[in-house]
């Protein structure tokens, strides 16, 4: 796996692209999908508990 | 930070994506104005109190003065004038007078307020009026131009807009529901698993960057505390860029991208390609190219891109220390573009581009402590870091 593939299944995964890369097409796409929301997910009720409120622009 | 709210979703997005899916083409627009009214007046008194949500009247003012604008007009003049005007009285008032020193005490806003997201709807008011004067937006409807404005998902913290590439979209039958939720709420998941888990949970070590615990660190530590900075910083805004374009995505709008992998570019000049792009994008094209862009003598040039870079950095915050940030950068890619002078093609061999990789890598570094620290607190590291 090139190194141009794996930031193809990243930004595909991420939600950042709409093109699916060959091995995300078909069943286990599907599957990678599914595992990734649930990663993701996962992430999200694991930290989200934090108070650390950080904000980039003083706006 | 609105998007980590439930209200943004309960109330707002899913609401109005709804609304905005089953409303007709002709409904669509004043759906977004709704919508975008009622989110403003809800986070506006949250942020700053009765005055914050009254600050909806510099929308309605703006649309209405909108109407005005044709190519070549005052009024355009006037429009950009007054967006300027806008951000220089809200954001840095008490700044600039504070220059006065004694004489400052009667000028001193002392109830000074941000109205919600001035920094980023400002810069759309002053794109739509340089683009009206240019003959490079058509002026659309009234509906049109007040979606654009308070379209709430980007009115906080952008991506910055344009308004010929968000208004057409907004006439063209919506694409395939399922796919854009899909694609949508993937992207807000990505952004919020950036923000908790790895921005948020960075600032244990952010915490320190502070003066006492500076003097009392093991100054080995400190390019460590720094270092998970740029990481913290770059975490929160992407993260809060995806979940700004993952919730467009569900009213099935497309938005620009922020960032673009920032932090593996090679040079300077690709970094600001490809880091907080829609503001980049707005700084050549409304600040740098009417300055004269790269047509001028080099000197010029250089100049240029110091003023533009000063200025992106005072737009990030009303301090010196930001200003230093920003001059850090103009400095850098003033740096980078005499470089190439000397060395007009860049090496592709695989040391090079890793040894360029890491220079602009501690580079940007380096600058975030202008960007998180005052100034005193930024000399203090560097000193305790290089000096002990």
């Amino acid at each position: 796996m090139t190194f141009t593939h794996l930031h193809q299944i990243v930004t595909f995964l991420s939600g950042a692209s709409d093109t699916a890369p060959a091995p995300l097409r078909g069943s286990l796409g599907l599957a990678l999908r599914g595992f990734a929301w649930a990663f993701l997910l996962l992430l999200i009720y694991a930290f989200s508990g934090q108070t650390n409120n950080f904000i980039y622009v003083n706006f | 930070m609105i998007f980590t709210t439930l209200p943004y979703y309960l109330l707002f997005l899913l609401p109005a994506a709804v609304l905005f899916r089953l409303g007709s083409p002709r409904l669509r627009p004043w759906i977004l104005v709704f919508t975008g009214s009622v989110f403003f007046l809800y986070f506006g008194y949250q942020l700053a109190g009765p005055l914050g949500a009254a600050c909806l009247l510099i929308f309605l003012w703006e649309a209405a003065l909108s109407r005005l604008y044709r190519p070549g007009s005052l009024w355009c003049l006037f429009g950009m004038a007054q967006s300027v005007g806008l951000l220089g009285v809200f954001k840095y008032w008490n700044f600039f007078t504070g220059f006065l020193g004694p004489y400052a005490a009667p000028l001193h806003w002392s109830a000074a307020f941000l109205p919600l997201g001035i920094s980023f709807f400002t810069f759309e008011f002053f794109h739509f009026a340089s683009d009206r004067r240019a003959g490079l937006a058509e002026s659309g409807t009234l509906a049109e131009y007040f979606a654009f404005i308070l379209f709430f998902p980007t009115l906080v913290a952008g991506p910055i807009k344009r308004f010929q590439e968000f208004v057409p979209q907004l006439r063209l039958p919506l694409s395939d529901w399922n796919f854009d939720w899909e694609r949508g709420w993937t992207r807000i998941l990505t952004g919020l698993a950036k923000k908790f888990a790895v921005a948020d949970l960075l600032t244990s070590f952010t915490i320190h960057l502070n003066a006492p615990d500076i003097l009392a660190a093991d100054r080995r530590v400190l390019p460590l505390w720094l270092l998970a900075y740029g990481v913290k910083i770059y975490a929160d805004f992407s993260g809060y860029s995806d979940i700004a374009i993952g919730s467009s995505r569900l009213f099935g709008l497309r938005v620009q991208e922020n960032f673009n992998w920032p932090y593996l570019r090679p040079n300077i000049r690709l970094f600001w390609r490809t880091w907080h792009m829609s503001l980049t994008r707005w700084l050549r094209d409304y600040l740098y190219i009417p300055l004269g862009g790269s047509r001028v003598s080099p000197a010029r040039i250089y100049a240029n891109i110091l003023l533009v870079m000063l200025l992106c950095g005072l737009w990030h915050g009303a301090g010196i220390h930001f200003v230093v940030w920003g001059l850090w950068h103009g400095l850098l890619l003033v740096g980078h573009r005499l470089w190439r002078k000397l060395r007009p093609q860049p090496s592709t061999h695989p040391v090079a581009v890793f040894l360029s990789w890491l220079l602009t890598f501690t580079l940007v570094n380096a600058g975030w402590a202008f960007f998180c620290m005052d100034l005193r607190t930024a000399t203090l590291f560097y000193r305790r870091l290089f000096l002990g």
